[in-house]
């Protein structure tokens, strides 16, 4: 994604919005995704002289936000499997949302909360950006086959989640998704 | 390919769906100008503001150049290049040759990412903000500073060997060097000035926190008149430490909110010393230096410290020298302290939800010849599974429990608990306890290989650095012992060459010695023993964590064959290793140096130091 020459403020705007949703689908809770945002572009404004050089700028600042996201994962993972496990318990009884994020999609949110770190970044980038698969090998700073398995098994881990969570209205799983 | 089958249409547009509504949520709310004030406002730096690194980035030229001279352009005469992708730190198979379907439940492994769980850390993933952390890159020389680039300069260590000393403490300090934020991310190299004298440590205490902390936001300040606590010790020739380790209270004379800490004021010593060093039959384990610690970590894998007399003394897990506190800190930072005559951490990747800690490396900071330390307790490598396979760990000793975590069918850090000490993994129902990547769960037994763990020496490290570092070839060539050493510019020993202790002794007298020859052009690479010595000394800055074991994954891995651990067989290896760091190289100016031990006897000899790095 192109810059508007070396704006820090052009380049805050166009891309600020996008790293606090990826930071919040990363994190699961949106609560604190803008600052962690805050924080990835904090470090770019300190060092903007260099980083607006980057052929990818927005490249770096994905990276930073994703690693302060996981980071954050790691240091509420007793709290994010207590709130899993509460939101997983209570959309059984009838639908309570996963933290703060959006109400209605709470199966969907315990389910990426679930995956690991990488594959939860591929499919957040997937998903929210449509990133190819070396596009996002080049944020998560990984060899394009290993980007393309954590795309891969973390979506075949949401199918399996969710079609265990969600049956069909026949009852069945969703077809074609693993035993 | 990205492979859709498993992946209904409707739920993938469902999934699809779910995201957008989050971004629409997020766009909706969000306070961009708001929030863009607050970041120009919370960052001094930035475009258009004060540009504190110029020197900086000519310090990193010139260590990489210094890198490049002596590491990035060799290759070993048989080393030949594997493909790029061969030094992808996550080769993974095919996808295509993974199954798509779970498999069957017995043996209990089933198909998982054959990528392993996540078992990235943010430490080691950020490399791209690491780049431009203060420690990364030399401050700027100012009166009282290192100049850049100069030997013993390295990323992370704070502070600077030679401006930092001083004989005595007074009410002010001057003098003092960069700071580092993330100082408490990388006390290894932070409390690793290898010189004598007085040293202040940051990073390892925050405002107001008198004790370990794991907090890496603990070391921070605003400016002049914030209060700090910072470590302080005392050092003798080669970096051996002579003193205890104090903390000490001051205010900031001078420094800024970069954590950078240029003079400290107002100096207090408590007189509390945060550890109390073993005396010969000492039992260092006593609760009583815990509770001055103040925090301790449940370990899953106890610390034996041996002293001079021979007497040993084993924290084993549960034991009251370990006080269980939950661990707060990234899963990549070090995870536990106990001080012999220094400091020694464990550094760790894994570390459970519920604060047990399995080091998979343990570095000793206290460079004191006389204590040894040795890992005890159980660990476990996966056996038995697939090599597209993982090996599922349960929450309970029950097949029909969930699967909290996967572990890779080549693990061999997989922590093993043994609650009564006695030697024998806690087995339930055919199940073994573990902890692996910061979870707690149960393995089918079938498919781990238990083992003690007690011949993990954790080898006489730091001296060597500490001799590298200072020059010391006297104390390189003791810590050798009558074999001399073997030194190699790329990791196999048939290209290595053999210093002598004569050597060592009087390196003039040989001259300058052939390493290896150029890659591309085939020139002889000449550089005399000192050369070559200060060349491995500053072939890394000690930004990773240093990797040991005979088995265990090389941290760098490059287009060069390692064959150490075929060409050393039961040899012990520590890595110190670099992670790429300039975005522009991709991550291939990593470089890495690695120490061989022969392990078999108390005091592990040294037997080659080879580097490795991507070569061209």
């Amino acid at each position: 994604m192109a810059i508007v020459g070396h704006d820090f403020d052009g380049f805050f705007r166009l891309e600020f919005p996008a790293m606090v949703t990826l930071a919040a689908a990363i994190a699961g809770r949106r609560a604190i995704a803008e600052d962690i945002a805050q924080e990835a572009f904090t470090r770019a404004h300190r060092q903007w002289s260099r980083i607006s050089r980057y052929d990818k700028p927005g490249a770096w600042v994905r990276r930073v936000t994703i690693n302060l996201a996981l980071s954050d994962r790691r240091r509420s993972d007793a709290e994010r499997r207590a709130t899993l496990r509460l939101a997983t318990e209570g959309a059984h009884e009838g639908g309570t949302q996963a933290g703060d994020m959006p109400v209605g999609d709470s199966q969907i949110w315990a389910a990426v909360a679930e995956l690991p770190g990488k594959q939860k970044a591929a499919v957040a980038l997937h998903y929210l950006e449509d990133r190819s698969v070396a596009e996002i090998a080049d944020i998560l700073e990984c060899a394009e086959s290993t980007a393309k398995v954590h795309l891969h098994r973390g979506r075949n881990a949401l199918a399996t989640a969710l079609s265990d969570r969600r049956p069909s209205s026949d009852g069945r799983s969703f077809p074609g998704s693993p035993a | 390919m990205t492979n859709h089958d498993d992946m209904p249409e409707a739920l993938d547009a469902e999934i699809g769906d779910a995201f957008s509504r989050l971004r629409e949520e997020v766009v909706m709310e969000s306070n961009i100008e708001g929030a863009l004030a607050s970041v120009k406002g919370s960052s001094p730096g930035g475009a258009g503001g004060r540009s504190p690194w110029p020197l900086a980035v000519a310090a990193v030229v010139a260590l990489f150049a210094m890198i490049g001279a002596g590491f990035f352009v060799f290759s070993g005469d048989d080393g030949p290049n594997d493909s790029v992708g061969s030094v992808l730190p996550t080769e993974v198979p095919n996808e295509t040759s993974v199954p798509e379907t779970t498999s069957p439940q017995t043996p209990d492994s089933t198909v998982v990412d054959p990528t392993g769980p996540d078992t990235s850390t943010p430490g080691t993933v950020d490399s791209s903000d690491s780049t431009d952390a203060p420690g990364t890159t030399a401050p700027p020389v100012t009166a009282g500073q290192p100049p850049a680039g100069e030997p013993g300069f390295y990323p992370w260590i704070w502070p600077h060997i030679d401006q930092n000393q001083v004989d005595s403490i007074s009410d002010e300090v001057t003098g003092l060097g960069a700071g580092n934020c993330d100082g408490y991310g990388n006390p290894a190299v932070a409390a690793d000035p290898f010189t004598a004298g007085t040293e202040f440590v940051t990073g390892y205490l925050g405002i107001d926190d008198p004790v370990f902390s794991n907090d890496a936001s603990a070391f921070t300040f605003d400016g002049p008149g914030d209060e700090v606590t910072l470590l302080l010790r005392h050092r003798g020739e080669g970096g051996v430490l002579l003193d205890r380790t104090t903390s000490i209270r001051a205010t900031v004379l001078s420094g800024d909110g970069d954590c950078n800490l240029w003079a400290i004021d107002d100096v207090e010593v408590p007189g509390e010393l945060l550890f109390t060093a073993p005396d010969a039959g000492a039992n260092v384990g006593d609760p009583a230096d815990f509770t001055a610690i103040g925090s301790g970590f449940e370990a899953s894998v106890g610390i034996e410290v041996r002293s001079p007399a021979g007497d040993t003394v084993t924290f084993a897990p549960g034991t009251a020298g370990w006080a269980p506190t939950p661990f707060t800190g990234s899963a990549d930072l070090p995870a536990g302290s106990v001080d012999s005559t220094g400091l020694v951490m464990i550094l760790t990747s894994d570390v459970a939800a519920d604060g047990a800690v399995g080091p998979v490396a343990v570095r000793k900071f206290g460079f004191d010849p006389s204590v040894e330390l040795r890992l005890t307790g159980l660990m476990g490598a996966v056996t038995g599974v697939a090599d597209n396979d993982e090996l599922n760990m349960r929450s309970e000793p029950d097949p029909a429990s969930e699967v909290v975590w996967t572990i890779a069918h080549d693990a061999v850090n997989v922590v093993v608990l043994d609650a009564d000490g006695d030697g024998v993994a806690d087995e339930t129902n055919g199940w073994v306890e573990v902890r692996y990547d910061a979870t707690a769960g149960w393995v089918n037994s079938n498919f781990l290989a238990v083992s003690e763990v007690g011949a993990a020496t954790i080898a006489p490290t730091g001296q060597v650095i500490g001799a590298l570092r200072t020059g010391n070839l006297t104390l390189l060539s003791s810590l050798a012992g009558a074999g001399g050493l073997e030194i190699g510019l790329s990791p196999s020993r048939s290209v290595a060459v053999t210093v002598t202790p004569e050597d060592l002794a009087d390196p003039a007298a040989a001259g300058p010695v052939q390493w290896g020859v150029a890659d591309g052009t085939g020139d002889p690479v000449m550089a005399t023993i000192t050369e070559q010595m200060e060349g491995l000394a500053n072939s890394t800055g000690l930004t990773e964590v240093a990797g040991l074991g005979n088995g265990s994954p090389w941290l760098g891995s490059g287009n060069s064959i390692n064959s150490l651990s075929e060409d050393y067989p039961g040899a012990w290896f520590v890595e110190f290793h670099s992670p790429g760091v300039d975005p522009q190289f991709e991550g291939l100016d990593w470089n890495s140096l690695i120490l061989v031990f022969d392990d078999s006897s108390p005091q592990a000899t040294l037997l080659g130091i080879y580097s490795n790095a991507w070569t061209i």
